[in-house]
């Protein structure tokens, strides 16, 4: 008895075996993939109920024939049918499965055929009643109690009695191991289908998100790009550079020109933080500091102008952002430059004379920061070789891999050595040795430069 | 990579926030919550010791301004102690230098709000 009962597990275990090769075939199959997202198609759920049934065909046939019954693995496609698949897969299956269980014969017959069928009825019903496959444990513990009502079952309708208590004594053992250990592993391989493709559903949407923000972002950085001057201005007796970098799609420094009665204005400046937020707040203060520009007002009251907008426009008083901005009026007959610098990195003015370097000096707070600021304004006058350099801080603060900065120091000697080419060899200087210095450090902030050199 | 650590503390009853490290566009977003904890929950004083900072970004600058403007609309203020001459030049350059109270050291923001 005891030995009957290993052999005949190990022969059901064996069917289970090879039932679980096809189960793992058949799970990366489009249709079980249909099935698992939602949207089966009627023809998917009829390959997947033939699919099935040949399961619970397969099991019958490699079953113990014994007194004329069969102890065999049959329910174990039905079941999985149904409760991975639904009430149509588990229907069709258990209906293959029953009728050839019928064709077989036997006095157990129509209770068999009858577990079949309901087999895959009632799996059907719970993956309905769930909304999905109802998870390992349940199934598995499913699966057992389904066995016993087939034994039961087999007791109940089965003629004559003392007999069908020999088979189920018989296959009682084996037809519960062997079931529940099928179902056990067909749940683990049905849980990692489902949890895969969940997993892709969730990557698919993610990426599908990033697409949209890189496309919105590119859109974005082509607006921001508009922002810049079209062309940079070329007066006579001057020759004029300048570039912007931001270190993502968008950033937050910018630089403007305009020309106006003999003068050239000029803009430079750099919104606290980098990225959209940033870029939103340079959009804004462009547009401001452009605003009051009206052309009487002189640097000093444009930016206290600037200022008191910031402040009651932009909300900086919450955010806390605020925007650096240097503004110059260079008289382009008589060379001389007013400026009015609010918190912006002191543009650096080479001397062609005396071949050395002068700050142009803070005159004010940054704007935004709190309303009613005063702001001063200086002058200097330029002379034939000098060379102003307008720059934000993602120059002097660019690090490299020891996070050394670049600093004013190596700016200024950039600036030196290059002082008597033009001014793009000026720029592209002061930029090739920033590259140089970071070593291919990823830039971290908006790098934005401005050459003015007088040339006669 | 750029690192930043905070430490809080309670001393005198005023909350002490001793920040290390740098202060630049990514660390500042912990700043920022941080500093957003502190407003929220207790009273109108904050003091950041700078000491160990030896960089701030004007994103960091960013999160002390609004922090600033939110504790003195509560009649409150943020102090800030020991800072290095880099950070300092951030504050004098920006001008952000006049708005906040600036001690040498925690211990002397402490004390003048004792008085």
């Amino acid at each position: 008895m005891a030995n009957s009962l290993i052999s005949d597990s190990l022969v059901l275990l064996q069917a289970v075996s090879v039932i679980i090769v096809a189960a793992l075939l058949i799970s990366r199959s489009r249709q079980f993939n249909d099935v698992i997202d939602g949207k089966p198609t009627t023809k998917s759920q009829m390959l997947l109920a033939i699919f099935f049934g040949m399961v619970s065909i397969y099991g019958s046939i490699i079953g113990i024939n014994f007194l004329g019954a069969i102890i065999s693995v049959r329910d174990l496609g039905p079941l999985v049918g149904g409760l991975a698949c639904g009430p149509v897969v588990g229907l069709g299956a258990g209906l293959i499965g029953a009728a050839f269980r019928i064709s077989e014969g036997g006095f157990t017959a129509p209770a068999c055929s009858i577990a079949a069928a309901l087999a895959g009825i009632i799996g059907g019903i719970i993956y309905r009643r769930k909304g999905r496959f109802p998870g390992i444990a349940f199934s598995t513990a499913f699966a057992l109690l389904f066995e016993l009502f087939h034994m039961l079952l087999t007791l109940a309708i089965s003629q004559p009695f003392d007999m069908a208590m020999d088979v189920v004594s018989q296959a009682f053992g084996p037809m519960i191991l062997a079931n529940g250990a099928g179902m056990l592993i067909f749940a683990f391989i049905i849980e990692n289908v489902i949890r895969e493709r969940e997993t892709m559903r969730e990557r698919d949407r993610y990426q599908l998100e990033l697409q949209i923000k890189k496309a919105e972002l590119v859109v974005a950085a082509d607006i921001q790009k508009s922002f810049l001057p079209g062309k940079i201005p070329s007066p006579n007796g001057f020759d004029i550079a300048a570039t912007s970098i931001p270190a993502k799609e968008v950033g937050g420094d910018f630089y403007d020109f305009a020309m106006q009665d003999g003068n050239l204005q000029l803009v430079i400046a750099d919104v606290s933080g980098k990225g959209v937020p940033a870029a939103l707040f340079m959009a804004l203060s462009r547009i401001i500091v452009r605003a009051c520009s009206a052309p009487l007002r002189s640097g000093f009251e444009r930016l206290r102008c600037a200022n008191k907008m910031i402040v009651d426009e932009s909300g900086s008083d919450t955010s806390g952002m605020f925007v650096t901005l240097f503004l110059g009026r260079l008289n382009l007959l008589d060379r001389i430059l007013v400026y009015a610098n609010a918190g912006h990195n002191p543009p650096l003015l080479f001397r062609a004379d005396l071949k050395s370097i002068e700050r142009m000096d803070v005159t004010g707070v940054a704007l935004g920061m709190m309303a009613e600021m005063e702001y001063e304004q200086r002058q200097v006058s330029l002379a034939p070789g000098d060379v102003l350099l307008l720059y934000t801080d993602g120059i002097v603060e660019a690090m490299n891999k020891m996070e050394d900065l670049f600093g004013e120091r190596r700016l200024r000697s950039a600036l030196t050595a290059a002082a008597n080419l033009s001014a793009q060899e000026i720029l592209d200087r002061i930029l090739r040795d920033l590259a140089g210095f970071a070593e291919g450090v990823e830039q971290s902030d908006d790098i934005t430069a401005v050459v003015i050199k007088v040339t006669g | 990579m750029s690192k930043m650590e905070i430490i809080h503390s309670l001393i005198d009853d005023i909350p002490v926030l001793t920040v290390s490290g740098k202060i630049d566009a990514m660390t500042s977003k912990d700043l920022e919550n941080a500093l957003a904890g502190l407003i929220d929950n207790n009273g109108n004083f904050l003091v950041i010791d700078m000491e160990k900072v030896e960089y701030l970004s004007s994103s960091g600058l960013r999160v002390l301004m609004a922090s600033l403007n939110k504790l003195k609309k509560n009649q409150g203020d943020l102090l800030l102690a020991a800072l290095q001459p880099f950070v300092k030049e951030v504050f004098s350059l920006t001008g952000a230098i006049r708005f906040f109270s600036i001690y040498p050291s925690h211990k002397e923001a402490i004390k003048s709000l004792q008085r």
